[in-house]
């Protein structure tokens, strides 16, 4: 069971991207013949690659022969030891910190992202990352408002003060 | 004219206008620093500052600006894999992996050799060739633009030559991102759902950041440790031995510079593009081709020669038509017109002084920028083994900012975050970004080219036989395409895949076996 899980894992990055691939191509032909000629062509090129793709994980012979023509030295980082609970909690933090832009603004957000990250994340000492993130903050402050004067967002929260 | 070369260059000697030339040197390794803010933004910035100055200094800060952002981005390209402007994209591939390993210091040195020699290849040739450019400028079109593209695209296969197949899937991604926004030529937005910010496709800084900057930080927040490998020093040695680098692959040098002084003439083939293609080339016609993104001193020499090259070249269409060479170049315009000069024809004949001191002012801060670099190697390495977790998440708080502040859209900070994911999955699961984003690039300028030419060739592709520059590229691709293959047939010995052994034989097929059972 293990093993099935870990074979079918291997085929989803193709997967995925057949399926953005179909919706592209699905949007691509709603338009008029003219603009949508160059999509359409892009599009079942990349769906025709990716089939290629997919047949080269396959362990038949014409999987390993495509392989060992097309992509020798395709290697999957899965296989090296990477926590995935890591994985989703930093790409997680990546959703978080964009909204928090939109919500708090640039300078608040960048601040608690370096914090929140360094010393929950990264487990770091407690000093060490408020001292970062206020460094960072500050510096942000100073490199664009103040220097090159360009206005950062201030977050919807923050816009309009009660 | 050797008399205006003399008088542009006295003009600029002047220690009044030498102090706004550092000035603008300092400003240009800053701003090439941070992600996200390149010379467009910041010559945007400054246009309004130089009214009360004289037009010579006006040109010393401007000329000292570009020359110098490139050597700042190529700095955090080579220690966090960070591209600072653009350009750099392509010099992250050999420079971030010569960091890991320890070599900071041999990979910046030659990033500052090439930038200053480079630079002064390409104004020397501006200096040269300005009085004949608009016969060069006339004879490029929408065709040649559609081949100059299908060039590069052809070429990324190169980049990644162990994986051609992602390599043409990320590829194939990249042009779909291209084809996102208002199309001109057919008429009608695609893919834009209704959003003005996707009007004119997807801005390519926001996504550089986001697939380089930000995708690298995340893996290495994740996998813990520091940018650099576990088992190297963090000590800077041998920048001098990066110096000498350049002067010893002489040829991949005047290459890279020839490159991008040619391109750099174009109209609208950015620094970016030249970069990509002289990356290309080089590696394509290497004798270790796979060496290439693993830290080959070759592609650093290449990339940096070519987009310093273009610096200089961008001015000739710029000054001898009116024509913005680069998105840098539009905006210098408008510090040209502030100061009561119409860019065209007649500009050499009414301003000769103050355009050869600007070709002077963008030299010397080549070598200046260079040797600022140079000097701050050794601290700026130490970066490379800051732990990880404090690290990383600086690098992309400002590399967000960074992408707010390229034209203050919010909505860029979330096509950062989207191609950071986008970026993070390719690194997990091997699909070469590079070749995404060159695609995206090219791919624009691809689209647009060939709409264009069948437009005026009413759908004849005759038009792609007919002009001289277009047989020129014609040979160019063939000799891309066929060039291995030759070299292979008549027993020269060409870089082939990891394994050095003949593809298709029994072995490659059992080495390719072992490494699917591993999995």
């Amino acid at each position: 069971m293990a093993k099935l899980r870990s074979d079918l894992v291997r085929y989803l990055p193709s997967a995925g991207a057949v399926l953005v691939t179909t919706a592209y191509l699905a949007i691509a032909y709603t338009y008029k013949p003219a603009p949508r000629a160059m999509p359409v062509l892009i599009g079942w090129s990349v769906l025709l690659l990716l089939g290629l793709d997919i047949l080269a994980l396959s362990p038949t012979v014409m999987g390993r022969q495509l392989t060992a023509r097309l992509n020798p030295e395709r290697s999957d980082q899965r296989r090296a030891g990477l926590d995935p609970r890591r994985q989703w909690i930093a790409l997680g933090s990546l959703c978080a910190l964009t909204l928090g832009f939109v919500l708090l603004g640039v300078l608040v957000a960048c601040g608690l992202y370096v914090f929140l990250m360094a010393a929950l994340f990264g487990r770091r000492p407690l000093l060490t990352t408020l001292v970062a993130a206020a460094a960072v903050t500050c510096s942000i402050w100073l490199m664009f408002v103040q220097f090159l004067h360009v206005a950062l967002y201030p977050g919807l929260l923050f816009m309009h003060p009660f | 004219m050797l008399e205006g070369w003399l008088h542009g260059l006295q003009s600029l000697s002047s220690p009044h206008e030498l102090l706004f030339l550092g000035l603008g040197v300092a400003v240009g390794l800053f701003v090439g620093v941070l992600p996200g803010l390149g010379g467009v933004a910041t010559l945007a910035l400054i246009t309004p500052l130089t009214y009360g100055m004289s037009t010579v200094s006006s040109f010393a800060l401007a000329g000292g600006v570009m020359g110098a952002v490139p050597m700042g981005g190529a700095i955090t390209a080579i220690l966090l894999n960070t591209p600072g402007h653009g350009a750099n994209v392509v010099t992250c591939l050999d420079g971030y992996p010569l960091a890991a390993q320890g070599k900071a210091g041999l990979a910046i040195g030659a990033a500052a050799s090439s930038n200053a020699i480079g630079g002064l290849i390409g104004t020397i040739t501006v200096l040269a060739v300005l009085p004949l450019a608009n016969i060069l400028v006339f004879a490029v079109g929408p065709p040649e633009f559609f081949l100059l593209a299908l060039l590069g695209l052809l070429l990324v296969a190169t980049i990644s030559r162990g994986r051609l197949l992602r390599s043409m899937i990320s590829a194939g991604f990249g042009l779909m991102f291209a084809t996102v926004g208002y199309s001109s030529v057919t008429g009608g937005a695609r893919f834009t759902f209704g959003s003005d910010y996707l009007w004119n496709g997807i801005p390519i800084t926001p996504p550089l950041i986001g697939m380089f900057a930000v995708a690298e930080m995340l893996n290495l927040m994740i996998k813990g440790g520091s940018v650099l490998n576990s088992q190297t020093s963090v000590k800077v040695t041998n920048i001098a031995g990066g110096l000498i680098e350049s002067f010893r692959h002489w040829g991949t040098l005047l290459q890279g510079s020839l490159i991008g002084t040619v391109l750099g003439c174009i109209p609208g083939c950015g620094a970016a593009v030249s970069s990509f293609l002289s990356y290309s080339i080089t590696a394509r016609f290497s004798k270790d081709p796979e060496s290439f993104g693993k830290g080959n001193i070759k592609g650093i020499i290449a990339t940096e020669a070519a987009v310093n090259a273009k610096d200089g070249s961008t001015l000739i269409p710029t000054l001898a038509l009116g024509v913005p060479g680069s998105a840098e170049m539009a905006v210098f315009m408008g510090i040209l017109i502030l100061h009561g000069m119409q860019p065209g024809p007649f500009m050499l004949i009414g301003h000769e002084t103050e355009i050869y001191s600007l070709i002077w002012a963008i030299t010397a801060s080549c070598f200046v920028a260079s040797a600022i670099g140079l000097l701050l190697a050794r601290p700026l390495s130490k970066i490379t083994a800051i732990d990880s977790q404090i690290l990383a998440p600086i690098v992309i708080v400002i590399a967000f900012a960074g992408s707010y502040a390229v034209d203050r859209e919010l909505d860029n900070i979330i096509v950062t975050a989207v191609f950071a994911l986008f970026g993070y999955m390719s690194i997990r699961f091997d699909f070469p970004r590079i070749a995404m984003v060159m695609a995206m690039v090219l791919g624009d300028i691809a689209l647009r080219g060939y709409q264009q030419s069948m437009m005026i060739s009413d759908g004849s592709w005759s038009i792609f036989f007919t002009r001289p520059v277009c047989m020129v590229l014609m040979v160019c691709i063939v000799v891309g395409l066929l060039a291995p293959i030759l070299l292979r047939k008549s027993g020269l010995r060409l870089a082939r895949g990891d394994t050095g052994r003949m593809p298709g034989t029994g072995e490659e097929v059992r080495d390719a076996r072992t490494k699917l059972s591993d999995g």
